[in-house]
């Protein structure tokens, strides 16, 4: 693979950065890993497969067409499903845009001790200045990039020895750990569904595909990116929740701050480990946050028919920088009510999980539509999972509600 | 219309399921259950902030991240305490019960409050000095969850 190749596919990197592993994922997979310790490995596995058949498929739309998934979804599904499915779509992003914005404070804090919330407003500035001044490419390669510094999580684990055939049995025969209910663990398995399968991140990968101008030459590219971005997501989330199993489970401690998420990197490497797991939050958390700023902006724009993309000058897309400015404003205002972060962060990727078929039906149907794909229509497997995670996406969103009310949201 | 009345029934559902309320507790059972839990939320922020101690007096942590972690984890305990201590008593047998947990909350809320500031103030012997309280709160709070699960 020739170099420009390879720096393409910091798309896939940054989307599985900011996207698959961002304050929702590792809130979630650092919160089970201490409550049920690798009893729920499988969800995010199978969250990853999931993630990773779906993103492909709405790669190879935007590859194939030109046009990304949400700019299809009214012309293919009409006015009024694909205006339920903005609503739904930007409500959750936006919930998400919240959480991320206040997870960049809440890194800062934990290297400066300064509190999360004086932070907010410049995250905010910074994340609008990005978007508005970098290029496209840069604000990939930096943050999903430096995102990798979170790998430390899996050298963390492999310092702290842990006892491997455990954590592997924990894995392999799932259990209801003493004092929690069926329920509850359900409730979780949910959560880190949702977390690996947010919708954003399939809004931002195809509309990214997009603003870097894929064509049909680009679905090698398309395929590395997805499968070896997200399954790398995966690896880290998975790192997060056997080190949480180890060194929390042990002690009866439930993980209710992002701080915690980063203790047991400490416990194992010291302060080198510390900073990089502190980094690589920042660079995740401020990955997700541009994605999520983006993605608000992107669902809008494309339902509408309005000139959208980052790469187009202000003043041709002016709606588009304007939502843009608009979401980002509005989850500054609302982070700095005091809302607890971890709380819309729970709640963003448990509401995902209830809108996933929403996001997800419209991309199944387009991506086998051969007015739009011509030849490069599902094939046969992409089919077979796909219809296999739609049925799992419906069931989960039925009961996502009733078992949030049912379990006090896992509490 | 409702299709409205559908709406605005989900809505109060999930919003009344993000909220934790005080509540009262029917029976004894119902209030050493409370109990319980209130024991269990405090025993976690102890020791979330004993090992954030022993991290950073080993100079595995920065002193900044290690404020962090024990003002998080004192604030924790003191809202665990403070659910609890609103939450009406049914009996005599359960006003015992109230005791005895509000005895080992105090003394965790204390030490967690004497950490956070030799924490805040980086003095690694001051906080040093708060790594066997710390254990003894700990062993504490776990045998009041053992003898009341």
């Amino acid at each position: 693979m020739n170099p420009k190749r390879l720096a393409g596919m910091t798309l896939g990197v940054l989307t599985a950065m900011g996207g698959f592993v961002d304050i929702g994922d590792i809130v979630a997979n650092a919160e089970t890993g201490a409550r049920f310790g690798m009893s729920l490995a499988w969800v995010v596995v199978f969250g990853v497969l999931g993630i990773c058949v779906f993103a492909e498929m709405a790669g190879r739309v935007a590859a194939v067409s030109g046009r990304p998934v949400f700019d299809l979804v009214r012309e293919r599904l009409g006015a009024k499903v694909g205006l339920a499915n903005l609503f739904a779509s930007f409500f959750v992003t936006f919930l998400t845009l919240i959480a991320e914005v206040a997870g960049v404070a809440l890194a800062l804090q934990l290297a400066t001790d300064v509190n999360y919330l004086l932070w907010i407003p410049l995250v905010g500035i910074l994340v609008w200045l990005l978007i508005w001044r970098v290029r496209f490419e840069n604000m990939e390669r930096v943050f999903g990039l430096t995102g990798l510094a979170l790998v430390v999580m899996a050298v963390a684990l492999w310092k702290l020895s842990p006892d491997w055939g455990d954590l592997f049995h924990q894995a392999n025969h799932p259990a209801v750990p003493r004092g929690e209910g069926r329920p509850t663990l359900a409730y979780f398995g949910i959560a880190l569904f949702g977390a690996a399968m947010t919708p954003y991140e399939v809004f931002f990968f195809s509309s990214g595909a997009v603003e870097e101008r894929w064509s049909r030459r680009d679905l090698v590219l398309n395929k590395a990116n997805v499968f070896i971005g997200f399954p790398l997501g995966g690896f880290l989330s998975l790192s997060l929740m056997g080190l949480t199993a180890t060194v929390f489970k042990p002690r009866q401690i439930s993980v209710d701050h992002l701080s915690q998420a980063a203790l047991p990197t400490s416990v194992a490497l010291g302060k080198v480990g510390l900073a990089l797991v502190i980094v690589g939050i920042f660079a995740a958390t401020f990955g997700a946050a541009l994605e999520t700023a983006l993605s608000c902006s992107y669902t809008v724009s494309q339902y509408f028919g309005w000139q959208w993309g980052k790469r187009t000058a202000p003043r041709d897309a002016a709606r588009f920088h304007l939502l843009v400015i608009v979401a980002l404003l509005s989850a500054v205002l609302i982070g700095l009510t005091g809302v607890d972060p971890i709380m819309v962060t729970e709640y963003s990727i448990v509401l995902s999980a209830a809108a996933l078929p929403l996001t997800y039906i419209p991309i199944l149907l387009v991506a086998n539509d051969p007015d739009y794909m011509g030849e490069r229509v599902n094939g046969r497997l992409s089919n077979v999972a796909g219809s296999i995670y739609l049925v799992v996406l419906v069931v989960v969103s039925a009961v996502t509600i009733p078992l949030m009310i049912a379990t006090g949201a896992g509490s | 219309m409702p299709r409205l009345a559908l709406a605005g029934l989900v809505v109060v559902a999930v919003t009344t399921s993000c909220v934790h309320p005080a509540g009262t507790a029917r029976n004894l059972a119902d209030y050493e259950s409370k109990a319980k839990n209130t024991a269990e939320s405090v025993l976690s922020a102890v020791e979330t902030a004993g090992i954030a101690v022993d991290a950073g007096t080993r100079d595995r942590a920065f002193p900044a991240f290690v404020t962090v972690v024990v003002g998080e984890a004192e604030s924790d305990a003191t809202a665990a305490v403070s659910g609890f201590e609103a939450i009406q008593p049914p009996n005599a047998t359960s006003d015992r019960l109230r005791d005895q947990l509000g005895e080992l909350t105090d003394q965790a809320t204390d030490i967690l409050a004497d950490t956070r500031i030799a924490a805040r103030r980086a003095e690694t012997s001051d906080l040093l000095a708060q790594t066997q309280p710390l254990q003894q709160t700990a062993e504490g709070l776990r045998s009041f969850i053992a003898e009341h699960s």
